[in-house]
């Protein structure tokens, strides 16, 4: 092992549904607070095809970009970092050309995956967007410390749980030899009489049944997952505990740790901040949402230190990404 | 990890075998909020049966616990398939008075026995209408009585385990002044209450007095 790759960071997949769950602002709040701290922190704008990070950390015209890698404009994905105006905080914009998510082929996906996973930053934090699409997943999995995002609105919670059972689903398939992958479909398919489709977890329960050795390494592997979810834009009347039992029904009925990180309050000028590109964290830290944006900062830092995340390091990353390739 | 058909009824409710009453019920109450038709915390995570079938589980599970006799047959049925231990029972509180206070001040005061032992996981104190009402600075004897409703503990049972006549916390609760006993009896009264809802003692004993300080010299006057 060299020197470049004994480097560990902390990798923190930002992923929920589409409609304007606030993964974007979550992001930048977040890298703003890391970065505040005297940490080290990379925000990397993912969401190829609608990105808009660079505006809510104050970019105005972000140079270089994730493309810019991935067509070999740039040599190296360090090349295509911009400095911010705040110290410690470095980007990696996903504007320019229109490279999509969904397009990326296996083989720049792959390169772009290794490439992140070797970035020297103690943080680097991936706004995802609202993708579900193969690749996205496949990012979203690039460490187990993912983070979901969704507002206490029924269609963002469909939103998120769909999104947690899709990368529960990847997660299988990787795990899975393919030809074993696609054995487990059919008896699926055969036990539910031909019907509809079944949920992932159901698919566990078929394996475990059918092939115990098997299926109880799968579920171990899902158990390795150290997910964490934040409850955006919450009003007063809402009810205050909607995340705390989002993260019991993904414990009890998917056997996926989920720890809750908080609640952020709705505040309208979050919509004046980024309407006139200002962080809303410096034009207003007195609200209660700047508060609960602090809040969600320490818990997600003092979270790790007690429950250290299994899987973030390279070697994992790296044997996960190889994974991903025999699929 | 089993499937909830494949949990026993404390498992679905979260439940450790020596839950008390107070926590079956609490945690009924949780589950409802997490399976509940319109529980927005599962919305679209299951089928229109699924559901359905928890619900109905739930509620065996629940009926069953609570009552006395259906439990201890359940325990029983648990303890021959070798799921539980004899000494993991519930044991419910002695049935005999409690002395409240040391009258003899001989320094051994009986510290009154409240059965539930376990945290629940969701603190009362956090309930949408519960928390509501403990916003308000003052607490009138029909908010303490809607808290009471809203954890779904009877009258008769908080009176059995703090001691206190049925008459008189009814009395309280619809802020009959005439009917009250002195400031401190009514203090202790009430801070005894409140530790069994496990809210702030001391904050609903003084919430509460300073809503009937009024009421209460004006009965004394006449
Ligand atoms: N806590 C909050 N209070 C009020 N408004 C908020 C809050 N968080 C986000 N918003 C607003 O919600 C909108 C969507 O936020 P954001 O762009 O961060 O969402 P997103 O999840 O990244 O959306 P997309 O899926 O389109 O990328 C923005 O206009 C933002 O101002
Ligand atoms: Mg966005």
């Amino acid at each position: 092992m060299n020197g470049e790759d004994s480097f560990i960071n902390n990798i923190w997949p930002i992923g929920g549904g589409k409609g304007g769950s606030g993964k974007t602002f979550l992001t930048g709040s977040l890298g703003l607070l890391l970065a505040r701290q005297g940490l080290r922190t990379l925000l990397i704008d993912a969401d190829l095809g609608a990105a808009n990070l660079h505006t809510v950390i104050g970019v105005a015209h972000p140079g270089r970009s994730l493309s810019d890698f991935v067509n070999k404009k740039v040599e190296t994905l360090e090349d295509a970092v911009t400095k911010t105006p705040v110290p410690n905080l470095y980007f990696i914009s996903g504007a320019g050309d229109n490279l999509d998510m969904a397009n990326l082929v296996h083989t720049q996906k792959m390169r772009l995956l290794r490439a992140i996973s070797k970035l020297p930053y103690e943080h680097i934090l991936l706004d995802l967007g609202a993708g579900t699409s193969f690749n996205t997943i496949d990012f979203f999995l690039i460490s187990n410390t993912g983070i979901f995002i969704t507002t206490p609105e029924p269609t963002s919670i469909e939103n998120v749980y769909r999104l947690i059972r899709s990368v529960y689903l990847r997660k299988i398939r990787q795990v899975l030899r393919e030809e074993a992958f696609r054995e487990l479909l059919q008896e699926a398919v055969m036990r539910s009489n031909g019907s509809s489709a079944k949920n992932p977890e159901d698919l566990l329960r078929i394996l475990k049944d059918c092939d115990p050795v098997q299926g109880g390494l799968l579920e171990e592997s899902l158990r390795d997952f150290r997910f964490k979810l934040v409850l955006n834009q919450l009003r007063k009347q809402d009810n205050h505990q909607i995340g705390t039992l989002i993260c019991r029904i993904c414990e009890k009925h998917l056997g996926l740790r989920v720890h809750f990180l908080g609640n952020i309050l709705h505040d309208d000028r979050v919509h004046d901040a980024v309407c006139r590109k200002v962080s809303f964290l410096e034009k207003y830290p007195y609200t209660q949402t700047a508060t609960d944006l602090r809040e969600f900062c320490h818990r997600f830092l003092t979270d790790r230190e007690e429950n250290p995340p299994v899987g973030p390091s390279i070697e994992k990353t790296k044997a996960e990404i190889l994974m991903t390739a025999n699929c | 990890m089993k499937s909830f058909e494949e949990q026993n009824y404390y498992e679905m409710l979260d439940l450790t075998t020596s839950a008390s009453p107070f926590d079956i019920r609490h945690a009924y109450k949780t589950a409802l909020q997490i399976y509940g038709d319109d529980a927005p915390a599962s919305y679209s995570f299951f089928s229109r049966d699924e559901r359905a079938g928890i619900l109905a589980n739930l509620e065996r599970a629940f009926l069953t616990l609570i009552s006395d006799q259906g439990r201890i047959e359940y325990d029983r049925s648990l303890i021959t398939a070798g799921l539980m231990q004899e000494n993991e029972q519930y044991r419910s509180a002695p049935k005999k008075p409690i002395p409240l206070f040391d009258l003899e001040e001989t320094g051994n005061v009986t510290r009154m026995v409240f059965p539930h032992t376990e945290k629940a996981i969701i603190p009362p104190a956090e309930f949408p209408v519960i928390r509501d009402i403990m916003s308000k600075d003052s607490l009138t004897g029909q908010d303490l009585r809607c808290i009471r409703m809203e954890l779904g503990i009877s009258l008769e049972q908080i009176a059995e385990i703090i001691k206190v006549r049925r008459g008189l916390l009814t009395a309280i609760e619809e802020d009959r002044c005439e009917e009250l006993p002195s400031m401190l009896h009514l203090k202790s009264f009430l801070r005894a209450y409140a530790e069994y809802l496990r809210l702030d003692s001391n904050e609903v004993a003084a919430r509460y007095l300073k809503q009937v300080s009024g009421g209460l010299q004006r009965a004394k006057e006449s």
